[in-house]
């Protein structure tokens, strides 16, 4: 048995003591709370040895091979509108360079960060029919609403502004551009978006 | 940079790889990369962007000149970039009429050139022109006649 090995195992043991504060029974289904508490308390003492022991690891592979965050199982409630649609556009920032194999740019994070500012203030006095968010090849991050009686384009490009393009079904149309990002939309195209 | 052309140049080939000009009734297709532009079936703004309107083109294809297996090499190259998310490409077929007869106040919207290369004769692009209608509406318009999608075999058999 190596010294890691041996390290491990009385750790282990002394592990179990430790969770057993918090009502881990050994023969029972271990939760993965307990799990992750159990690694992380594992991983801080290994640490605490690798400081005093010259055997063991450094702290520097014991941290890489055993830390984890003990709450990485916490997301984030997409059940609130504001968070899911910040959660899609954050998503978007994850595409890279050509992400359409055609040559298309990476969104940039202007870009991303207009379209959070524009996406909270609509949401701080209103609740919308959520957008579908898209990005185009050249960069524009997208939010479209398509409704039974009207179809509303708005993008961003990162330069602090948006601009859109949106018509009802009676044939009225609402168009602007170069609309700073802290603007909110007019009163009379929120009416026409709001649930 | 902004394009160039003008309602003159649909007239005239713009390319020495051209076999002619686009006439209004020749059959386009247009090869929609990314699934993220097709929701519920339907191809929305962003498979179009304002850029490529305003001053590169939006590329098509002329179904009368076009060679299945530069359309597929096009299909393969997309997908092996992101196979699990382009596994089924489409083109959306329309008419270069379609096209040239949207207009806003009476003013034509849209050019389609025939800019032809050495390796794609059947390249054209549609570009909007300058001044007849804000971009946005111009894509919304555009973006009607991208509806009727179909695969490439059952294009070219």
């Amino acid at each position: 048995m190596s010294m890691l090995s041996r390290d491990l195992s009385t750790l282990n043991t002394i592990n179990n003591f430790g969770t057993r504060a918090f009502s881990y029974d050994g023969n029972s289904e271990e939760s993965s709370v307990h799990k992750d508490f159990r690694r992380a308390t594992l991983a801080t003492t290994l640490v605490i040895i690798s400081a005093v022991s010259p055997s063991a690891p450094t702290l520097e592979e014991t941290a890489k091979i055993f830390i984890k965050p003990v709450a990485s199982d916490q997301v984030l409630d997409v059940a609130r509108q504001d968070l899911a649609l910040l959660a899609k556009i954050r998503e978007k920032s994850t595409y890279s360079k050509n992400w359409d194999g055609n040559g298309a740019q990476k969104i940039s994070k202007e870009a991303i960060n207009d379209a959070e500012t524009f996406i909270r203030l609509l949401l701080e006095s209103s609740t919308i029919y959520s957008p579908i968010i898209s990005l185009a090849a050249d960069g524009e991050i997208n939010f479209l609403w398509i409704l039974p009686n009207f179809r509303f384009d708005l993008g961003v490009y990162g330069d602090n502004t948006f601009s859109y393009y949106g018509k009802t079904s009676d044939g009225e149309e609402y168009m602007a551009d170069d609309i700073n990002v802290t603007e909110n939309l007019p009163k009379y195209i929120i009416d026409l978006i709001e649930k | 940079m902004p394009h160039q052309y003008s309602l003159e140049s649909e007239q005239e080939s713009q390319s020495n790889f051209s076999p002619k000009f686009v006439s209004e009734q020749e059959v386009l297709l247009r090869l929609l990369y990314a699934p993220e532009h097709i929701v519920d079936g339907n191809v929305i703004e962003t498979a179009i962007s304002l850029k490529d309107l305003k001053c590169r083109g939006v590329s098509l294809d002329r179904l009368s000149y076009v060679e299945k297996e530069i359309i597929k090499k096009r299909i393969e190259a997309q997908t092996s970039k992101a196979p699990d998310e382009r596994q089924e490409a489409s083109l959306s077929k329309f008419s270069c009429s379609d096209i040239r007869n949207i207009n806003n106040n009476n003013d034509q919207v849209f050019l389609i050139i025939d800019d032809a290369t050495q390796t794609n004769i059947a390249h054209a692009s549609i570009f909007l022109i300058k001044g007849s209608c804000p971009p946005r509406k111009a894509r919304a318009e555009l973006v009607r006649c991208l509806q009727d999608r179909q695969s490439l075999s059952s294009l070219i058999p």
